[in-house]
């Protein structure tokens, strides 16, 4: 039996425990708003019933004259600024506008516009967003339907659609400017769920990210990535040296790990080590290189200060580390 | 591939498959119903947008402070804001933003066209990057041409102790970066299913960056290096989809140029041999990345759904090559080329499937090849130390590497509305000229999202990795291809990269939201990692990782939302080394533990004041940092540590309709403790720095700005 074998079945315990605990959970699903405000719980098949429910609806009688005879400025959920967007511009065959109105995307509203009878709930329309009753996938199929293109023809089998995010958890379609196309708004609602990303922006090397001179969406795809990084580009260094060309190469001596993986010395998000290092030089550099003389000591704090240890460490002499085209440049020095 | 049979491609592409598709398209268009019609839809032709004027004054000179937001100079500043958007009833639109017009980080953009036929756009940014305000030198680049010469009559000393000129020789050279890019685009809709697009831009970047620079071991020089690079990006796509099938083939290009291929110095320190009054480096050569790329996706069936990727690129380098030395006392033989020639040509290629066979199952798989066949001639150099003497002789590695990927990953919906996931990660790399040629990483990973009581979302995930390296095979200081040197070798035999090492991971991570009322969430996300390195000798023996944040916020009415956060990252490792080439006993061994421990405090609110008329907000961030590096047996190096506040309150003020007042106040201090500066300035006897302290710095910024919006 191999080590990792022997792993698993260790760990095989933990799940099932976990998988006991949960099993003996209530029996809850999806969560919603009604008029009141208070909470609606559906089972998941209950939630995919009721979409079934509003597509086989009747549409309405008048279209977007329907909808808007309730859903004015004073609604609860507001609606009229969706209007300076292109999504209504009606002479773009490929809009909303252009075809059934609200109900394109918002499923046929004949029996929602009805009044409700006193004690009765309304009948429901697909709803958008993180904590609505609409199942997400229901969601992003009305959306897809026009926007399954560009770098979202990978979004089935990515992690946010495997993990059930709908694309309303981010966007957001009725407001003149939706925050995820903005560079200065998109990071705060990326942060709503990676939560622990806004914190390493603080730290004293970063990218202009705080700032809203960079975007997540400048290095992330959130509409492919399958938790091996970055999909903007073919490779990590691909991407990295679309804003760092003069570290692209190819060099006549090229260092390794730049040559195969920034991320194997700099980690993107934020650092306390200057240039986005995981450490600093020279340990950094000794996790790597332990040639007999300089490289192999041990730069203690009895020697401090030192050219070896102070100012840029190993790279006050190698400064071309990711890679020299200098024909006596093999280490770097020149 | 050349760059040229490239465009070709692409341009042929587009016209085979464009033209028949088109008038398809253009039938089924014409089968588009009318939507019904809308008196209430509201009118929004015409111009609508903002602008905005603001008056402020900064309290100091901080680069720190401004380092991405252009604020970085002391005194009274103006900025002017805006958006601007037009649309008419043929869906002619203008949009238009403008950015921090009056400072250094301004953005401007106009987009424009007829949506849904044709758009095209312009856009000029800036982004700066205010590195280090009190950066002194001796150096100058007096003629412009990348050698930086010390003033006339410099003494050099063999220390930085003994050169007499140096503090009047002193004058201040700033680092900074400051990127320009302007650009151009287009987008073309052929109909509802063809789009073209494509996208011009040009960067320049430059600055003054601060680059190490030696003779020998002993006479080391932090350089204030002016440097200026441009970089012409260009791209065309075509798209197409359809209800089952989509597309997307691409091709961009990327020129780099750097007119400026040297860095020359003037030897600060007594020669210590004849003929060293200049040194000589090089700069980043120019070079160029070409890609072809195409993304497919089709769907099978309803539940099931391929995609495919594949890209071609290729990366070229042929800057000609400085001499070995500019040393005029060291002969050498002629150099075997004149440039490099170099030559790199990328492949990836995916599959990816995603199928949900059964309503509660989810199945998923995709593999993922990616090489890196670098095609760049192998040739003997000599190899002169630092223009100080030669040293043998040196054969170059030009690494190549094939990368495969497998993801496999299951989802299925338990009862009591359970969610368990699992998946299985293979990462198999295979390199050249490298001591381990393989290795193999996979990943067994599993995640349950559990609801244990009402608005209370619980997820676990765990996964343990194995990464199995190939045997270790010693390379040869100076030549990739000698697998056996025979006792030269290029490190330390006991010595294993990190990267390329055995390792076992275990790694978890922990979400909790909970809301217990409608106007409260809290929220508890936390992840752990720990690599162990098990049979590393000398290098990283193992590394910690764990993070947490704990947040909650609170909608007290649709006037009123507050948050708090506290986030805890740690992160450590132990890493070992011998001052022995080949230890025989632990004892040789030397130790190191570092442990990087950062907290951050954040608090925000919005508050609608008085409805319609006064809105203010506030952010307050405090981050702390404590760095130690432990030495088992030996004298630790001292604490690093670094504390951050920031503090940013806005409030508005409306008017009228078209009329606000708004008000910002920012406000910052930072402090840090850091060896590697602390009694450096200019001090070191063999490293003549540029002087740069540690940082303590507080800076504010008040802006009042009148917005009229139309």
């Amino acid at each position: 039996m191999s080590m990792f074998e022997t792993i698993i079945r260790q760990r095989a315990l933990c799940l099932a425990l976990l998988v006991a605990m949960g099993a003996v959970s209530p029996q809850l699903y999806a969560a919603d708003d009604d008029d009141d405000g208070d909470a609606v719980i559906m089972t998941a098949e209950q939630a995919d019933e009721a979409v079934l429910r509003v597509l086989n609806a009747p549409s309405s009688d008048k279209g977007a004259d329907s909808c808007l005879k309730c859903h004015d400025e004073d609604n609860e959920y507001p609606v009229m600024p969706l209007f300076k967007t292109r999504h209504a511009t009606a002479t773009d065959p490929r809009t909303p506008f252009a075809n059934q109105q609200c109900e394109t995307c918002h499923g046929p509203g004949g029996e929602h516009q009805k009044e409700s009878k006193k004690g009765e709930e309304k009948a429901p329309i697909l709803n958008f967003g993180k904590n609505v009753w609409t199942p997400a996938k229901a969601q992003n199929e009305r959306c897809l339907s026009c926007h399954q293109n560009h770098e979202r023809i990978e979004w089935k089998g990515s992690s946010h659609e495997f993990n059930e995010v709908a694309c309303a958890s981010c966007h957001r379609i009725h407001v003149t400017n939706d925050p995820m196309l903005d560079k200065k708004q998109q990071a705060d609602v990326c942060y709503t769920c990676h939560v622990n990303k806004r914190a390493k922006f603080f730290q004293v090397s970063r990218h202009p990210v705080r700032e809203g001179q960079m975007s997540c969406s400048d290095c992330h795809n959130a509409h492919a990535e399958d938790g091996d990084g970055i999909r903007v580009a073919a490779t990590v260094r691909e991407k990295c040296t679309s804003c760092h060309a003069e570290k692209r190469g190819p060099f006549l001596w090229e260092h390794q790990p730049a040559a195969e993986d920034c991320a194997v010395c700099h980690t993107p998000h934020g650092s306390n080590f200057p240039a986005l290092l995981k450490k600093r030089p020279p340990q950094l550099c000794q996790q790597c290189h332990a040639q007999a003389g300089h490289p192999s000591v041990s730069y203690n704090g009895s020697v401090v200060p030192s050219q070896f240890l102070s100012v840029k460490g190993c790279l006050n002499c190698h400064s071309n580390t990711h890679g020299s085209n200098h024909p006596s440049g093999a280490s770097s020095l020149r | 591939m050349s760059a040229n049979t490239y465009s070709v491609s692409v341009v042929l592409l587009l016209t085979a498959l464009g033209q028949p598709a088109l008038a398809a398209d253009d039938e089924s268009q014409n089968e588009t119903p009318e939507p019904p019609s809308c008196k209430f839809c509201p009118d929004n032709e015409g111009w609508s947008g903002w602008i905005e004027g603001g008056l402020g004054f900064q309290s100091d000179d901080s680069y720190h402070f401004g380092r991405y937001s252009g604020y970085e100079e002391e005194g009274f500043l103006g900025n002017v804001n805006g958006e601007f958007d037009y649309r008419d009833e043929n869906g002619n639109f203008i949009e238009a933003v403008i950015d921090d017009l009056l400072i250094e980080t301004r953005l401007l953009k106009i987009q424009g066209g007829r949506q849904g036929q044709y758009e095209v756009g312009f856009e000029y940014d800036q982004i700066t990057n205010f590195r280090e305000q009190s950066a002194y030198s001796p150096y100058r680049d007096q003629n412009g041409d990348g050698i930086l010469e010390l003033p006339a009559g410099w003494v050099p000393g063999l220390t930085t102790y003994n050169m007499p000129n140096l503090g009047s020789a002193l004058v201040k050279t700033p680092l900074k970066t400051e990127r320009d890019r302007t650009g151009a685009n287009f987008t073309f809709y052929p109909s509802n299913k063809w789009e073209v697009s494509g996208y011009i831009r040009h960067e320049e970047k430059e600055g003054v960056k601060d680059v190490g620079a030696t003779f020998g071991f002993d006479q080391t020089v932090i350089l204030p290096v002016p440097f200026k690079y441009e970089t012409d990006d260009f791209g065309l796509t075509l798209n197409y989809n359809n209800d089952k099938f989509q597309s997307r083939i691409s091709y961009i290009s990327s020129l780099f140029k750097n007119d400026q291929n040297v860095i020359g110095w003037q030897n600060p320190y007594e020669n210590i041999s004849s003929n060293t009054a200049f040194g000589q480096m090089a700069e980043a050569p120019e070079n160029q990345f070409h890609q072809f790329s195409a993304l497919l996706g089709y769907q099978l069936t309803t539940d099931t759904r391929v995609s495919a990727r594949f890209a071609r690129g290729l990366m070229k380098q042929n800057e000609d090559f400085q001499a070995y030395s500019i040393n005029p006392g060291i002969t050498l033989s002629s150099l075997p080329a004149t440039s490099l020639d170099g030559k790199v040509n990328t492949t990836l290629a995916s599959l990816q499937v995603a199928s949900q066979p059964l309503p509660k199952l989810r199945l998923d798989a995709s593999y993922t090849f990616s090489d890196r066949d670098n095609q760049t001639s192998i040739n003997t150099y000599d190899y002169v130390v630092t223009d100080l003497a030669t040293a043998g002789l040196r054969k170059n590695a030009p690494y190549s590497f094939e990368q495969q990927r497998l993801h496999l990953k299951a989802g299925y919906r338990l009862p009591s509305n359970m969610n368990l996931s699992l998946g299985l990660d293979d990462d198999k790399m295979d390199r050249t000229h490298t001591s381990v040629e393989q290795t193999d990483d996979k990943t067994l990973w599993v995640k349950l999202k559990v609801r244990p009581m009402d608005l209370l979302v619980t997820t676990l995930k765990y996964s343990i990795s194995n990464r199995d390296a190939s045997d270790f095979t010693p390379l040869s200081a100076t030549d990739p291809l000698l697998n056996n040197p025979n006792g030269k070798y290029e490190n330390n035999i006991l010595m294993r990269a990190h990267n390329m090492a055995d390792r076992s991971r275990d790694k978890l991570g922990f979400e909790i939201a909970y809301t217990p009322i409608n106007e409260l969430t809290i929220g508890l996300d936390l992840e752990s990692i720990k690599d162990d390195y098990d049979n590393m000798i000398i290098g990283l023996q193992q590394a910690k990782g764990l993070i947490y944040t704990a947040s909650i916020s609170y909608a007290a009415s649709e006037t009123l939302v507050a948050s708090m956060y506290y986030s805890y990252d740690k992160l450590s490792s132990d890493q070992s080394g011998s001052e022995k080439i080949l230890p025989t006993d632990p004892e040789n061994l030397w130790v190191a533990a570092d442990s990087n421990v950062t907290s951050t405090l954040g608090v925000g609110m919005n508050w609608a004041a008085i409805e319609d008329e006064l809105d203010v907000g506030a952010e307050l961030t405090y981050s702390e940092f404590t760095g130690n590096i432990e030495y088992i047996g030996a004298v630790d190096l001292a604490e690093l540590s670094s504390t951050l506040a920031s503090i940013s309150v806005h409030g508005v003020y409306t008017m009228s309709e078209e009329m606000s007042l708004r008000a910002d106040y920012r406000y910052e201090s930072y402090e840090e403790s850091d060896w590697s500066k602390d009694g450096v300035v200019n001090t070191l006897p063999a490293l003549l720095s540029l002087g740069t302290a540690t940082q303590d710095y507080t800076a504010s910024l008040v802006l009042v700005s009148l917005r009229y919006q139309f």
